[in-house]
């Protein structure tokens, strides 16, 4: 067992806490979209964006914790980095997957198509496929250091693609539009109060909820290696025994 | 020690091994060529759509065989330990991640230069006074390719079933790679604007700088044992 050492942040509350608020902030966020008025031009279609938006925020930041922690745990060689990062590379899948498919449902009704070869599409599911096959080699290498290793370093490099995802809409002429809310151009097509303020609270929300998913996942991470860990001292153990 | 000088080595080491095994060129270029005929067949012997198709086909079988070079790129390494001595050389292992690279783009280079004839023999393709332009798409693809098939291999060194795996690990990250060098490829052989053909060369001028730098940085990691 490894020794862990007791700060604020190991509080065995914190957890659930961040569980709890993350729900209270998606069920405000469902109230605000479901009696925000009908945008003019896009009528309830709008409603749709509290989801997918901050989905792909998720997915960009899971994706961005996974190269840092991946990094971290390069340069100071602690378990409990690799566990962050390969739990930060899971959750941004899951959410990637919620992206893309929240992005068909709106892409058919407005755009008339569910999938089209546009930049943001195709490099959304190639972030997709590089993170599935981390998790992919994770499965495949039994060493725990090793594993830990040759992960950091892929979550490194896919990271890469992050930027250019995001940067995507503005480099080539995507059909997917510019992005719906920008402080820095002082730009925004949420017209109506309702769904901006649903907007924002769920970026809110999804972030929590990602602290949230990251400490669970993390936890249970801890639990299966130190099982491992406790398997082959028994084996060892029993080695002994025979001999 | 001189940087260059280490990277030449090292390239100079597995060009030699190929010289007289040919372990890498003949099974990746038979390879490339068997490609380009199945889908000229699957393409059916229509000349206009065979001739649409061309550019797609040149960038399939480059990809394909890029990944068949993959796999071996680290195969006498991994052997009696070679690995090991390789890293045991007193010089930075940035270094040898390039000259590994170098080794795999010489080799690409001269499969690129026998399949592109084949296709362009084979689809009928017009080439015109643009050919010095398809030649530098062709060394900034091989280049793109190398760079992360080199490094994933590095990478998969040693493991089960690595065969089966390089392919998940290599093919999304050089999409990117296949996209501009076909599209530019396409605008080569229909005499499109030199402009546009300029912007899909740049996204592979970029992303080959990117991908480089950040692969070599890491690489250090990815071989340490």
């Amino acid at each position: 067992m490894q020794s862990k050492p007791k700060s604020f942040f190991d509080a065995s509350w914190i957890t659930p806490a961040l569980g709890f608020s993350s729900l209270l902030i998606v069920v405000l966020t469902f109230v605000f979209t479901f009696t925000a008025q009908p945008d003019v031009q896009q009528g309830f279609l709008t409603r749709i964006l509290p989801l997918h938006v901050p989905a792909s925020w998720l997915a960009y930041l899971s994706f961005g914790m996974t190269a840092v922690y991946g990094l971290a745990y390069l340069i100071t060689r602690r378990n409990h980095f690799d566990r962050l990062s390969a739990s930060s590379a899971e959750i941004g899948v899951v959410f990637i997957v919620l992206s893309l498919f929240t992005g068909a449902l709106w892409g058919r009704p407005t755009w008339g198509t569910y999938w089209q070869w546009d930049a943001r599409m195709t490099t959304t599911l190639l972030m997709f496929m590089v993170y599935v096959g981390m998790l992919m080699v994770r499965g495949i290498i039994d060493d725990p250091a090793r594993r830990a290793r040759v992960s950091a370093v892929i979550g490194v490099v896919a990271s890469v693609g992050v930027p250019i995802n995001y940067m995507s809409v503005y480099w080539w002429n995507t059909l997917h539009q510019t992005p719906s809310l920008s402080v820095a151009a002082k730009h925004s097509s949420l017209a109506n109060p309702g769904i901006l303020i649903a907007f924002l609270l769920s970026l809110l929300g999804f972030t929590v909820l990602y602290i949230y998913l990251l400490r669970l996942r993390g936890q249970i991470a801890l639990r299966v290696s130190d099982l491992e860990s406790e398997e082959i001292e028994m084996q060892l153990g029993s080695m002994k025994v025979a001999q | 020690m001189n940087p260059w000088r280490v990277i030449l080595t090292i390239a100079a080491k597995d060009w030699r091994i190929e010289g007289r095994a040919r372990d890498v060129l003949t099974a990746t270029i038979f390879f490339a060529g068997l490609v380009v005929m199945i889908l000229a067949f699957a393409f059916g012997p229509e000349s206009t759509r065979l001739r649409q198709a061309a550019p797609g086909v040149l960038w399939v079988a480059i990809a394909f065989a890029s990944i068949l070079a993959a796999s071996r790129a680290f195969a006498s390494e991994a052997e009696d330990g070679a690995l090991e001595a390789l890293l045991l050389y007193p010089v930075p292992h940035e270094l040898i991640y390039l000259g590994k690279l170098l080794s795999n783009i010489g080799l690409m280079l001269i499969l690129a230069l026998l399949v592109v004839p084949l296709t362009v023999l084979l689809y009928d393709v017009k080439v015109g006074e643009k050919l010095l332009l398809l030649l530098l798409t062709v060394f900034l693809g091989v280049i793109g390719f190398s760079i992360i098939s080199t490094f994933q291999s590095s990478l998969t060194v040693n493991l089960r079933a690595r065969e089966s795996l390089l392919p998940v690990l290599i093919f999304p990250l050089v999409v990117p790679v296949v996209i501009g060098a076909v599209k530019a490829t396409t605008l080569i052989v229909t005499n499109g604007s030199g402009g546009e053909i300029w912007g899909w060369l740049r996204l592979l001028i970029g992303f080959n700088v990117v991908y480089v730098t950040v692969c070599t940085l890491i690489f250090p990691f990815a071989v340490e044992s």
